[in-house]
């Protein structure tokens, strides 16, 4: 009995409160801080390319095996990033490339509306990680 | 012939209102209650929400059977005999309660049968309990009503409304209007306003129908609801007596809603009470023997004045 009073409170004083959900496509909240979505390579501000080196310790370290890292040397001798490439279908966004990344060059984006049509989409490119779009926070 | 059909007419026109109201406020206020926003289709349509689910509904099926259009006839014949107020009842019977009882019970069992209909294995046993949970809630409304009938000596919902004028029934039958409406509250959660009833959907056999039989079982369901509410207030709570200098029929209306919402409120406090078991266990420990001695004392009470004198009241 002592239950159903608790409970007639909780009830009522949810009538005057804000509701927790939204509709989703019409209205979104923005998503918390720290969330951890699609991976992002940094680009050096100066130069506007990419920090990897292309050293391979994120695909090593990857518990998936979802990141593919090509390198190529340049005619100076530099060790330079060919092609990186992630499957999403495989990743489990646990964040161990972030921190295992002696360059600090992967950080994780904020971007997470990942759902499409076709399995091959889901295989993302350098070209799609240095997008700036992935990094905005943005909201859900 | 006019004053029939003007009758019918206000009596449709006073339901429909009422779904449309009931509905939409249903929805909206148990979505409150659990934080929610409401559907999507209530924040785009906002208040045209029952209409957008009917047309909705009725856009996947039109096709409904012979059972299901009996239940349509018959989750309105039962306003023929109820008086809403005093002035809208179709035929004003000398027997009236004894007649909505027995469309309400039909009503009730045929839509238990409605939703018997299946082709899977272990029906039987399921529905069986489907129909032990429905009788083992009318047996104690039965009683509460038959209690109500000896101290009012009358099976007329008007004139049983009439002998209220001093004080309502529920100041001589507080117990009667507990088991009333605990049995009413559970009838509501078999039946499910706003969720899936347990009636039409059970766990082997039962089957949620579509398009028109869907809207067909919720409006059934609506009706009993409706009937079980206008009963209460006509058995109980005076029915459209005036109430100081407040009408009649201001006052059915208010204690119709008033009833609605704390149907939703006790809905909500209680959860889900899934288990079959829990609301037989419920039902027999307490509700039918409460009812039964309810039901004993009234009867020992006028036994005891009327036939050896012993109250001198």
């Amino acid at each position: 009995m002592l239950r159903f009073i608790k409970n007639f409170f909780i009830v009522l004083g949810n009538l005057f409160r804000k509701p927790r959900t939204v509709v989703y496509p019409k209205e979104r909240i923005i998503i918390p801080e720290s969330s951890r979505g699609v991976l992002h390579l940094k680009l050096d501000p100066d130069t506007m390319e990419v920090i990897c080196s292309g050293c391979g310790l994120c695909s090593i370290i990857c518990p998936q095996n979802c990141i593919e890292v090509k390198k190529r040397v340049e005619e100076n001798g530099k060790e330079v990033l060919d092609d990186f490439s992630l499957d999403l279908s495989k990743c489990i966004f646990c964040g161990n490339c972030v921190e295992f990344c002696e360059m600090n060059a992967i950080t994780m984006s904020y971007q997470y509306q990942l759902a499409g049509p076709k399995k091959e989409n889901l295989i993302l490119g350098k070209s799609d990680l240095i997008k700036p779009s992935g990094k905005i926070r943005d909201f859900w | 012939m006019l004053l029939i059909l003007k009758k019918i007419f206000y009596i449709l026109l006073l339901l429909a209102v009422n779904l449309y109201i009931c509905d939409y406020a249903g929805n909206k206020i148990t979505a409150r209650m659990e934080l929610r926003r409401g559907y999507r289709i209530t924040r785009l349509a906002s208040s045209g929400f029952p209409v957008v689910r009917f047309i909705k509904d009725l856009s996947s099926g039109n096709k409904i059977n012979i059972w299901t259009f009996y239940i349509f006839i018959f989750s309105f014949l039962m306003w023929s005999v109820v008086p809403i107020t005093a002035g809208l009842v179709l035929i004003d019977e000398e027997y009236s309660l004894f007649i909505a009882v027995v469309f309400y019970i039909t009503l009730l069992i045929m839509l238990v049968l409605n939703s018997s209909r299946s082709n899977y294995t272990g029906v039987f046993s399921e529905n069986c309990k489907k129909l032990l949970m429905v009788f083992s809630f009318i047996a104690p409304v039965l009683l509460s009503i038959l209690s109500i009938i000896l101290l009012n000596k009358t099976l007329s919902l008007k004139e049983i409304v009439n002998y209220q004028h001093n004080y309502w029934n529920v100041v001589l039958q507080p117990l009667g209007f507990i088991i009333f409406f605990i049995s009413m509250f559970f009838q509501l959660k078999l039946l499910g306003i706003i969720k899936k009833s347990y009636v039409s959907t059970g766990v082997y056999g039962g089957k949620e129908g579509k398009g028109l039989e869907k809207i067909i079982e919720r409006l059934s369901i609506y009706m009993i609801i409706f009937f079980l509410i206008i009963i209460l207030n006509v058995l109980y709570l005076g029915g459209w007596q005036n109430f100081y200098i407040i009408r009649g029929e201001i006052m059915v209306a208010f204690k119709f809603y008033l009833i609605f919402v704390i149907l939703l409120f006790m809905d909500k406090i209680t959860g889900r009470i899934d288990n079959y078991k829990l609301m037989v266990r419920i039902n027999w420990k307490f509700l039918i023997p409460a009812s039964v001695v309810n039901f004993l004392i009234t009867l020992g009470f006028f036994v005891a004045r009327d036939v050896y004198n012993l109250v001198l009241f």
